[in-house]
């Protein structure tokens, strides 16, 4: 399985605090994000590339987190 | 049978066609003539989510579509709804995707003659795509500025938005603005103009309150940019002076259209101004003769909901019992 992937996303317009993002491949796929995760200076009309990595670490602290309130949450 | 009877039972048959036949006429008489030579203007406001898209059924048939909705918008259904068949003025406000999305799909769906475009070189693949499709289509295609005009028939089309001296950088303030007049009435159509000062120019809004605000004058106004503040201000109010207002957004959209300071000004204003709204009513369509505007709508709202800031409906989206009942006018005839 793919652990990581990327994909081109294009800035359609920003609406006050959120950016309208389009993804290149199928401008029918569409999400708002918070400008303040866009690049700096990234504008209007821009493209972007947009990668996504597997963070297999970060997902089990979380599992085990989870699991220990699960435990605790259940005993008590 | 007896020749009597028959004769009887003919004629009994006969006269029940008849009826019939007049129930339906009628039935049909009240209906909207959308298509050919209605001889009233009906403008449809279309419920196409967030984003803007109006159809416009000109008096002796001719059809005008300003912007598209969104990408995946249910335009092309709804325009089949209406009658049409073919398009003889397109005009794309700007080219941000929420009004010009399904564009392309309009073209490959109607036979489009004619397309005014903002020219606003925006590079997103959405917009690209458009104008790919205009070209391979062969479509008649124009950028119209400030002081052009056109006539179809009883209605003149006046270009406000934009002056060969554009605003900025933002494809907003370069907003075809149009004014449809048609016999006593007027509508104003105003895009995304933005109203805000700049250092350095003159924003969409106030070049025309600047330069022609008399031309502004209008019965009704479809709201700039979905009820945003920088949309609808007690400037634009002034100088345009609606008597009906249209606002085009979708329930629950995370942009907070329409916005709390819009609704607080159209709300002191509601003895003057009314309001209609496409995430509460749905497809609102005005209907004109010349001298009288009548509005109607998908569904009716309670007083009491039409004032609410985009934010307060998200809120209640899921508590709207979806109440859609049969189209119907709302307050009579249209305000004069």
């Amino acid at each position: 399985m793919k652990s990581n992937s990327s994909t081109r996303v294009v800035i359609d317009r920003i609406e006050g605090d959120l950016a309208v993002l389009a993804l290149y491949d199928d401008d029918r796929v569409k999400f708002n994000l918070p400008i303040r995760y866009l690049p700096r200076g990234a504008r209007e009309g821009d493209h972007l590339q947009m990668s996504f990595d597997q963070e297999e670490e970060s997902r089990d602290k979380e599992r085990r987190r989870v699991d220990d309130l699960l435990k605790e949450l259940k005993n008590r | 049978m007896s020749k009597n009877l028959r004769s009887i039972v003919v004629i009994a048959l006969l006269a029940a066609a008849i009826v019939a036949l007049f129930l339906v006429v009628r039935h049909r008489h009240d209906e909207p003539q959308p298509g050919p030579a209605s001889g009233k203007l009906l403008i449809h406001f279309l419920d196409v989510g967030q984003g803007d898209s109006e159809l416009i059924q000109l008096p002796e048939g001719q059809t005008m579509l300003i912007d598209s909705g969104d990408r995946g918008a249910l335009t092309v259904d709804l325009l089949r709804k209406y009658g049409v068949t073919q398009i003889d003025l397109v005009i794309a406000t700007h080219p941000h995707s929420d009004h010009i999305g399904e564009m392309r799909d309009v073209m490959r769906a109607f036979k489009v003659r004619e397309f005014w475009d903002s020219g606003f070189n925006h590079s997103t693949r959405t917009y690209g795509d458009m104008l790919q499709e205009i070209k391979d289509e062969g479509i008649k295609f124009s950028t119209p500025k400030r002081g052009e005009t056109r006539t179809f028939g009883p209605v003149l089309i006046e270009v406000l938005n934009p002056s060969n001296d554009l605003a900025d950088d933002n494809p907003n303030n370069a907003s075809i603005v149009v004014r449809l007049s048609f016999g006593q009435k007027k509508f104003l159509f105003a895009g995304d103009a933005e109203m805000y000062e700049t250092a350095a120019k003159p924003s969409a809004w106030q070049q025309m309150l600047n330069d022609e605000p008399d031309k502004l004058r209008a019965d009704l106004l479809k709201a700039a940019h979905h009820g945003s503040s920088n949309g609808t201000t007690r400037e634009v109010l002034d100088a345009v002076k609606p008597a009906i207002m249209t606002i085009s957004c979708a329930a629950g959209n995370d942009y907070h259209h329409p916005h709390p300071r819009v609704m607080r000004m159209l709300e002191q204003d509601q003895n003057r101004i009314k309001l209609y709204r496409t995430d509460l009513e749905g497809t609102i369509t005005a209907s004109c003769d010349g001298n009288d505007i009548e509005m109607s709508s998908d569904r009716r709202v309670a007083q009491d909901r039409l004032y609410l800031t985009g934010d307060e409906v998200a809120g209640t989206v899921a508590g709207d019992g979806g109440s859609k009942s049969s189209r119907h006018s709302r307050g009579g005839r249209g305000a004069r």
